[in-house]
């Protein structure tokens, strides 16, 4: 009992103190709101973005063109060697009557102007289509089967994958730099707000020092500030992200924009899970912030 | 007195004072107090005399743990200062009620919220701190003004306060470091006659003063301080 009504009291005191220092608490607020609101756009970018690659990469699949040279026979070999190899989940072979139809067939309704081709020796090529079993594997693949003789073409989205890996990279190196930079400047700007309040209570700090306050007790309201600080901003800035990101997805997909890819993080990830982290976030923060700024400053 | 609380009032226990070839050096190189001792008997009424710059207010915050002697010994009641550490200062801080000149009221609080605040922090229930708080009000004739902001009274009444609180965790001994000093002589009076009332009930009262005519007459015994050192005792 006595320590609930010890608790009771220094909450008392520390919405006091919120109360008197409303401003520099709000603009507190505002930049641990920022912090969370920019990192958490980051982190959803860099989500994104790897989501999209593991879809791609789901759909790893590369076309390999043979020479009009080579045969229906000689290709089906060329089949047996690539659905062979371990690097492969799935092989398809379309032969060069099946190919030539298939390309005619993407002209729909113009398909007697291309009858005449019908005869070019050159539009005659089988077609292999491979599924391989990661787009991580396709560099080396590739490299190997663009050497084949017989290999006239090769179609694939390995290269893109990688340049938007590379990019996924750097989204996520900017992300963590952003959010250590980011959570040293809400560090500190906590750690204002609250030695401001300290230096304005230094009287009140002394007289509680007299009466034979401990330092603890002291110190329990101003943190209270500062964990206050924290919660109000992450719990702000979780809504504002989750607002953000539904509107974005909502833009996604009314554009058509391959709407299955944009995956949606708060659904997959948990909206539960992420608010958490923005609370621990919010907390931890504010707490370090105003424990630093009372050991600092309050000894009067 | 209306309630139990003042009984419990009634029973301070006052402890003995002792300073024993006590020096204090700061690190500029004064001396403070060179080599003082005396002793103050339980339940005693003493004035410390001294002028400006004599060490009466080093030697409170000696008193008060706000420093510590650079030679010799200070011991309160059974309590020998030196033994207890720095984190232990707050709880015998608990056990003086200390008066200052300036006041030191939070001025922005009610007078009950002045008071109160000593014992919340010892987690005390809220009906034993209201109680509380009204029997010290009553003891020291400003209940009428328990809901008053502090910022709107006077400077007698910022003191009577400021005894109020000195007085609510039941201490033994009540340090006054010029009480009066911000005063006029009426409201001097009344402070003195205040203190005295507690010293009556049992604590030991310690009141360092230049004030001569505050002395005269009061019939305590007088401690006098010059340049750091006692000079008598009478």
């Amino acid at each position: 009992m006595k320590f609930l009504r010890l608790a009771y009291y220094e909450l008392r005191q520390g919405f006091r103190n919120i109360l008197r220092n409303l401003f520099m608490v709000f603009a507190s607020v505002i930049v641990v709101f920022s912090v969370l609101l920019i990192s958490g756009l980051m982190i959803e970018a860099g989500i994104t973005l790897g989501s999209v690659i593991r879809q791609f990469g789901d759909r790893a699949e590369v076309q390999i063109n043979l020479s009009y040279l080579v045969s229906d026979e000689e290709a089906m070999e060329y089949f047996e060697v690539i659905k062979s190899d371990s690097r492969v989940k799935d092989a398809q072979f379309i032969s060069k009557e099946a190919n030539l139809d298939r390309i005619i067939s993407y002209f729909k309704g113009d398909e007697e102007l291309f009858e005449k081709y019908r005869e070019s020796e050159r539009l005659h090529f089988a077609s292999i289509e491979v599924q391989l079993n990661e787009y991580t594997d396709g560099t080396g693949f590739l490299e190997e089967v663009k050497g084949l003789d017989g290999v006239d073409s090769v179609k694939d989205i390995v290269g893109t994958i990688e340049k938007m890996q590379l990019m996924r990279f750097w989204v996520n190196i900017g992300t963590i730099i952003a959010v250590v930079f980011m959570t040293m400047l809400s560090i500190l700007l906590i750690f204002n707000t609250v030695k401001l309040t300290i230096l304005a209570r230094k009287n009140e700090i002394q007289i509680m020092k007299y009466i034979g306050a401990t330092d603890l007790y002291i110190a329990v309201p101003f943190v209270i500030e500062g964990v206050f600080t924290g919660i109000v901003g992450s719990v702000l800035a979780f809504f504002a992200l989750s607002g953000i990101y539904s509107a974005v997805y909502k833009g996604v997909y009314d554009t058509a924009v391959s709407a299955n890819i944009v995956p949606l993080t708060f659904k997959e990830t948990g909206a539960g899970w992420i608010f958490l982290a923005f609370l621990i976030f919010g907390i931890v923060t504010g707490f370090v912030a105003s424990v630093w700024a009372s050991k600092k400053h309050m000894k009067v | 007195m209306k309630n139990s609380e003042e009984k419990r009032i009634d029973r301070l226990n006052g402890p003995e004072i002792v300073f024993r070839n006590v020096t204090k050096d700061y690190p500029n190189g004064v001396r403070a107090l060179d080599n003082v001792s005396f002793r103050v008997a339980p339940g005693e009424f003493a004035f410390l005399m001294g002028h400006s710059g004599s060490g009466k207010s080093s030697l409170i915050r000696l008193l008060m743990m706000e420093e510590r002697p650079t030679d010799g010994s200070i011991t309160v009641g059974n309590i020998r200062l030196s033994d207890i550490k720095d984190s232990g200062i707050p709880y015998y801080r608990r056990e003086v009620g200390v008066v200052f000149q300036d006041f030191r009221i939070i001025l922005g609080r009610s007078v009950y919220e002045n008071i109160a605040c000593a014992m919340e922090m010892l987690g005390e229930p809220k009906k034993r701190i209201d109680e509380r708080v009204d029997a010290v009000l009553d003891t020291v004739g400003i209940l009428a003004k328990k809901n008053e902001k502090a910022m709107h009274l006077s400077g007698g009444e910022l003191q009577r306060v400021a005894i109020a609180r000195a007085i609510v965790l039941l201490p033994g001994l009540i340090i006054a470091d010029e009480p009066t000093g911000n005063l006029d002589p009426e409201n001097s009076m009344e402070i003195m006659r205040l203190l005295k009332e507690i010293n009556n009930m049992g604590a030991t009262v310690l009141v360092a003063t230049h004030e001569a005519g505050i002395v005269e007459n009061s019939g305590q015994r007088v401690i006098s301080l010059s340049h750091g050192m006692r000079q008598f005792t009478e």
